[in-house]
């Protein structure tokens, strides 16, 4: 993550010349850094090189499959992704956010979409560590949550997690016991503006369960058609 | 463990089982042989609960099994049918779990698919994946997961009807893995076939049915294929010289399998050369409507008639001509019935390889109007998110823009709406020429004049690079003036926009021998991409790239020529890419598109 301090950067890979321009002047009349490319290989280059704090990528690139650059960076970095696409299927979208997607946005949208998106990613995906919850730590079986350090281990061993899953973890972890409904995860996960878009939890909830070897879903409750539990103490 | 003792089933005034009487074992596979009409697919209904008998008991662990679906499953019945029931709106995993005791709604969409893809590996059925719609599966797939459906449920007896008989040999040998594997497991299976090297392959026993009746029961271990062959046709395991005959007459069954399209002319000729008659002297001419099964061979004054009985009755009839009025010989009646059992199967071979081919062809349209429609969507969207995002920007109540930017958005709305305006008006030309309704505006006009007319709809750079020679004193021809230019516009366009600046474009017209106008686009430039070049004017074809549009405009131009009577093609050149469009002087009225080739009577080559 980008020091505080600094613009925040954001990495477009985009092909169409009118989108790159629309974005870019938008951004950078409101401060943000913008970084453009279209291919797939100096995306990934510029990723370690410029440390961006969000990729807005574009899914139909002429020489590369946006899903599979999705993926990779997903595995070299935790880095905020909002996939746009011109395709608006349920499917596609669940597959953007399983390839590690925070964010799923259809073309054609607005700028006041774009930048709600945008500022709602960034502020799920680099929370500082609040004084309150410094010292806390929350343990669960074999699995230790360090909410000030935002650690997770189990048996020990150091589990990656990108900002959103841990974030999601932190809400379920620090409501201990209580059954949090799918649209109070939603809003004070992802904000407001996300209070119905289920799937995205679905694909979170999962995710988070694999990395946590959770897999008879004994430490994350499901509650059918009403929300999640974090098992009690 | 299924024992069935006496059992008769009548349809009506006919007998469809006379007496059966069966027994599979714990553990053990069991053959059913016979002819189409035997009795196989009655049989498989009434131990599936599905049929009532007359007369006779089916008993499973000694209790007698009562009529119904449900009595049959509650005895952990289970059964693969010949003509697959699958839900075509699920995918695999739906078809696969429809019905269990978990219903879908109360696993998760996850734990759905990974329960679905758990029992496909546990079965070993790797090659099918959970997600794929039930609609895109080939006749193979959709055996083995009917396969997979009836195994799901935990059978302890299995009823396989023909259960290979539209596969392909990797998938039978699948199966055939799997059923071998499910019987050392304590399954009881009966596998009605008419494939004798599968009873051969799998059968602890083989039972054979003809005409109702159990016949015969041989064990694999100590018989031969042609005992089975024999007993099918109505003889009985005797005399060398006759099982000679009949493992010769096998044969011609074996290569007819080998090659469906041309399995039942090969039929023919080895039945005409076994009656010693010419090939000609023998039609196979298919029954319109399934009508009640005739066992019998008539005699009508010389000739023979040999009726051919499938699943759902006599689907065919063999008429064989002869010099001499005389009733076939107890040998030659034996030979028809053999034949005709071959021809029934050779036809249902064929339905079989015509319904796959179908399906496939069915499946790879749908494929490429998805692609088509996603490319489309693209299309419209990329415009309509640039017009959409800067007039948002400019109205954005946070930001007061600078003049140039105000001046740039306003520049990009406008020439980005243009676009998606052309857009859909080639949408509308497309849909309306696909549909055959394109509205046109005939009078005579000179091709010359509307060549020039679309040339100078080119932007300036492009006009100059235009090389127009053409005939002196062209006929003026009955056509949309219009609508033509649009099509030179297109052309010249395409040509001009995918070639570089040095590339030249030719366009020449000429009055051809019979009257028509000939009409040719050429360029010097790259040529075409050699994935468009196979077919140019089918948008559904095109694959994205950085300069190609929707790629309608080719299917329109073909659209617009095919309207006027004429014909568009590309021409097989070495250097660029030439297009040749042959319009008549004047068009023939509207085409008459009730006017469908006559579809040819795939019996005509087989009698011929």
């Amino acid at each position: 993550m980008h020091e505080g301090a600094s613009r925040t950067r954001v990495l477009l890979v985009e092909d169409d010349p009118n989108i790159v321009d629309l974005i870019r002047a938008n951004l950078s009349v409101r401060g943000y850094d913008t970084l453009v490319c279209a291919d797939a290989d100096l995306a990934l280059r510029l990723l370690e090189t410029e440390a961006p704090d969000m990729v807005l990528l574009d899914l139909m690139l002429p020489d590369a499959d946006g899903m599979e650059l999705c993926r990779q960076i997903r595995e070299r970095s935790a880095v905020a992704v909002i996939v746009v696409s011109a395709r608006g299927g349920e499917r596609d979208k669940v597959t953007a956010l399983n390839m590690g997607a925070d964010d799923y946005m259809t073309k054609p949208f607005s700028v006041e979409e774009l930048l709600a998106r945008i500022t709602a990613t960034l502020r799920r995906t680099r929370v500082p560590p609040t004084p309150e919850s410094t010292a806390l730590t929350i343990a669960a079986g074999d699995v230790v949550i360090d909410l000030g350090r935002q650690q997770v281990t189990r048996g020990g061993e150091a589990i990656h997690l990108t900002p959103t899953e841990f974030a999601l973890l932190r809400e379920l972890a620090t409501n201990r016991g209580k059954l949090l409904t799918h649209a109070h995860l939603l809003r004070h996960v992802w904000g407001p503006a996300y209070q119905t878009e289920t799937e995205y939890l679905r694909v979170y909830i999962r995710r988070l369960r694999s990395k946590l070897g959770d897999d008879g879903a004994q430490l994350i409750l499901t509650a059918p058609r009403a929300g999640y539990r974090f098992a009690p103490d | 463990m299924l024992e069935v003792t006496g059992l008769a089933v009548g349809f009506g005034e006919e007998q469809t089982l006379e007496r059966v009487d069966l027994r599979v074992n714990a553990g053990e596979i069991v053959a059913l042989a016979g002819e189409p009409g035997a009795g196989k697919t009655a049989l498989v209904r009434c131990l599936s609960g599905d049929l009532q008998p007359s007369s006779g008991t089916i008993r499973v662990d000694g209790r007698v099994l009562s009529t119904g679906l449900r009595a049959a499953e509650h005895h952990g019945i289970a059964v693969v049918w010949q003509d697959l029931a699958l839900c075509e709106t699920l995918d695999v995993a739906g078809n696969l779990l429809l019905g269990l005791e978990s219903s879908a709604q109360t696993l998760s969409t996850n734990r759905f698919y990974a329960r679905a893809a758990g029992i496909l590996a546990d079965l070993g059925l790797t090659s099918l994946a959970v997600a794929a719609p039930a609609s895109s599966l080939s006749g193979s797939q959709r055996g083995l997961l009917a396969l997979a459906m009836a195994l799901a449920r935990a059978p302890r007896i299995l009823l396989l009807d023909e259960p290979t008989a539209a596969m392909g040999a990797s998938e039978t040998a699948e199966l055939e893995q799997l059923l071998a594997r499910k019987r050392d497991e304590g399954l009881a299976v009966l596998l009605a076939t008419r494939d004798i090297d599968q009873m051969f392959r799998l059968a602890d026993r083989i039972v054979v049915l003809r005409q109702g009746r159990t016949q015969d029961e041989l064990d694999p271990q100590d018989s031969h294929p042609d005992d089975v062959a024999a007993l099918l046709a109505g003889g009985s395991v005797d005399g060398s010289a006759r099982r000679q005959l009949i493992r010769l007459h096998g044969l011609a069954d074996s290569l007819a399998v080998a090659d469906p399209s041309s399995g039942l002319a090969l039929i023919v000729s080895a039945l005409a050369a076994a009656l010693n008659l010419e090939r000609s002297s023998i039609s196979v001419v298919r029954a319109d409507t399934a009508q009640t099964p005739a066992e019998r061979v008539i005699v009508d004054g010389p000739n023979w008639l040999v009726p051919v009985t499938g699943p759902a009755g006599t689907s065919a009839l063999i008429t064989i001509r002869r010099e001499q009025h005389a009733p076939p010989s107890r040998d030659e009646l034996d030979l028809l019935g053999l034949y005709a059992g071959y021809t029934a199967a050779a036809l249902e071979r064929q339905e079989a390889e015509a319904a796959q081919l179908e399906a496939e062809a069915l499946r790879r349209s749908r494929e490429l109007q998805r692609q088509f429609l996603s490319r489309l969507s693209h299309e419209l969207r990329t415009p309509l998110t640039a017009i959409r995002g800067y007039a948002s920007s400019l109205l954005a109540p946070d930001i007061v823009w600078d003049e140039e930017s105000q001046q740039r958005f306003l520049e990009t709305i406008a020439s980005e709406s243009a676009r998606l305006g052309r857009l859909v008006e080639d949408l509308l030309d497309f849909s309306a020429i696909d549909s055959g309704v394109m509205r046109m505006q005939l009078d005579w006009c000179q091709p010359e004049l509307v060549i020039d007319a679309a040339i100078a709809c080119l932007p300036d750079a492009w006009r100059e690079r235009v090389v127009v020679g053409q005939q002196a004193g062209l006929p003026p021809i009955w056509a949309d003036h219009d609508r033509l230019e649009q099509v030179f516009v297109n052309l010249l366009s395409n040509a001009l926009r995918h070639n570089d600046d040095n590339a030249r474009v030719t366009v020449t017209s000429a009055q051809r021998s019979d009257g028509s106008i000939e009409l040719l686009v050429s360029d010097n430039g790259a040529g075409l991409p050699p994935e468009l070049r196979r077919s140019p004017f089918d948008s559904t074809r095109r694959q994205r790239s950085a300069t190609a549009g929707a790629g309608l405009g080719l299917s329109i131009t073909r659209g617009i020529v095919a309207a006027h009577g004429g014909h568009i093609e590309l021409l097989d050149t070495n250097v660029g890419a030439t297009f040749r469009i042959v319009l008549p002087l004047e068009a023939p009225l509207p085409a008459d598109s009730a006017s469908r080739p006559v579809e040819e009577d795939e019996m005509a080559s087989a009698s011929a």
